[in-house]
């Protein structure tokens, strides 16, 4: 059964390559038609500011739930077992806690684009150049990561060659943000939140149904009980450095805070949480998937593909179809959502604050659309060679944005936190944490480098007289224009 | 110490019903935004 599946595809090249077509022409339509609501920089940039509740919830779940939820939560269930899921799970403490800094948020920054804003008007310029190493390195790893996941799904599912598929749903993405902005990415995440449930469940359903609980537990019993551990040493310091890493890429990215200027004001705390709640379930699931793995005598080619490779083993050729359908829209739905809050960062922070600052509303708008191009080819080249597997490129990124916690956190609540502090603990906690990544393991990356970022903030507060005036944050919106673009006129 | 089939069972038959609720949840509060003229 091992050899059947490790050397067959489930899908044939020619349905796999059909899936990708229907769905990537109806993604880039209705993200088409949905951008011709966008007339300004804020609308294609943060939807209008005015996301009601059940778009807000759903897009907050959808684009936690990416390609790593359904394909590293099973690999790490199949590493460390129980402790891999459950560990996994934790990380929608990221959503739940960011909920009170949302609202906070939408208070003190209310006319802010990204989270480079606070940052800047926060702590000042050190502190920003650190953070935007610090985001830029993170965004290209997640994007990477997801580029990667979308090339190795098509070629395990179907035998599509990995650069057509990685490039197929690089195209796709980038196609409907482009024509949509953040409206298109929030509507497509309501549709592909529903998609990904629904199919998950399905599978998990039509597994148990198919090998039953019992069975699963007693041949992990009997085989491999290290997987059904509850005291599973490495597995448990996983756990503690997935809390650290969730929480650092939910407090620091772009992507979460351009959702929580976004909603409406009213519902930025409740959505985060209600989608943290919503998410909690679904790793558990999908890795549960992977469990069944040992039982049915399946070894995936890499770790990262043992749960579609389950599905489709047990469920034949409609579970593998369910499976593209769910991985894909996973990938598309924090794909997207990546693409647009960092072309946000890289206009709003870099071009227009540093380079334009008179450029006007159309100009920007215009430039967002090219940046969003530029990242998605900048992807691409980077997906070509296969660098890792999805897991190591997703923990090396977590000893970067575990340093920004603390300082997000006492920036957005304390007063006394001087910028060089904030900006000594990212840099020194990134070192601190990458050094753990190398010497130590992945496990602990995260985990140091927030020990030691939250340890020089925790200085800093002790050490400062400062009183920030929080009115700084209130930067008045920009002058709206009043004639041609600038650079028409000229 | 290894999990009992008990728990195990549990541990996945929540996380499924809970996971399956969510479509339904989601649904019912676009309808509600829907109703209010609150989507956007």
């Amino acid at each position: 059964m091992a050899e059947t599946l490790t050397t067959e595809y489930a899908l044939s090249t020619e349905l796999g390559l059909t899936l990708v077509v229907l769905f990537g022409a109806a993604w880039v339509l209705f993200g088409y038609w949905l951008g011709r609501k966008n007339k300004t920089h804020e609308d294609f940039a943060l939807a209008g500011r005015n996301v009601g509740f059940a778009f807000a919830a759903a897009t907050a779940m959808a684009t936690w739930v990416t390609s790593n939820t359904t394909l590293v939560a099973p690999q790490l269930t199949y590493q460390f077992g129980i402790w891999g899921m459950v560990g996994y799970s934790f990380a929608a403490l990221g959503l739940i806690l960011f909920a009170p800094l949302a609202k906070r948020i939408k208070t003190l920054l209310p006319n802010g684009y990204t989270s480079g804003d606070f940052i800047r008007l926060r702590f000042g310029r050190m502190s920003w150049h650190v953070f935007i190493v610090i985001s830029v390195v993170y965004a290209f790893g997640w994007l990477v990561s997801l580029g990667m996941a979308g090339g190795i799904l098509l070629e395990a599912l179907s035998g599509l060659d990995y650069h057509l598929g990685m490039t197929a749903i690089l195209i796709i993405c980038v196609g409907y943000t482009l024509f949509g902005g953040l409206r298109a990415v929030i509507a497509t995440d309501f549709i592909q939140a529903l998609i990904i449930i629904i199919g998950v469940s399905i599978i998990a359903w039509l597994l148990i149904d198919n090998v039953g609980l019992d069975t699963i537990h007693a041949e992990l019993g009997s085989d491999h009980p290290k997987l059904l551990d509850v005291l599973f040493p490495a597995a448990i310091m996983f756990l503690f450095n997935n809390i650290f890493f969730g929480l650092g890429e939910i407090f620091h990215s772009n992507v979460w805070w351009s959702r929580a200027l976004a909603f409406k004001k009213t519902v930025a705390f409740k959505a985060f949480l209600v989608g943290g709640l919503l998410w909690l379930p679904i790793p558990i699931v999908t890795g549960f998937i992977a469990l069944a793995a040992p039982q049915l005598g399946i070894f995936p080619p890499s770790p990262d593909m043992v749960g579609p490779t389950v599905a489709a083993g047990v469920l034949g050729q409609v579970g593998a179809v369910v499976v593209f359908i769910v991985v894909f829209s996973a990938l598309a739905s924090s794909l997207d959502s990546l693409l647009a809050a960092t072309s946000d960062l890289v206009t709003r922070d870099i071009y227009h604050q540093h380079l334009r600052k008179d450029a006007s509303d159309k100009h920007l708008m215009r430039f967002n659309r090219y940046t969003i191009l530029g990242l998605g080819i900048l992807t691409w080249l980077l997906c070509m060679p296969r660098i890792a597997t999805l897991g190591a490129l997703l923990n090396f990124a977590g000893a970067f944005v575990a340093s920004t916690i603390f300082p997000i956190l006492l920036g957005l609540y304390n007063r006394r936190l001087p910028g060089r502090y904030a900006a000594a603990a990212m840099a020194i906690g990134t070192a601190v944490g990458l050094a753990s990544y190398f010497i130590i393991g992945f496990y602990v990356a995260a985990l140091s480098s927030c020990a030691v970022s939250g340890f020089i903030c925790a200085i800093g507060v002790w050490r400062s007289r400062e009183q920030f005036d929080w009115q700084q944050l209130d930067e008045a919106p920009e002058q709206p224009v009043t004639q041609t673009d600038k650079e028409q006129v000229q | 110490m290894m999990m009992s089939l008990s728990v195990f069972s549990g541990l996945i038959w929540l996380a499924l019903v809970l996971t399956m609720a969510t479509p339904v949840l989601l649904l019912a509060l676009l309808v509600k935004d829907f109703i209010s003229n609150q989507v956007w």
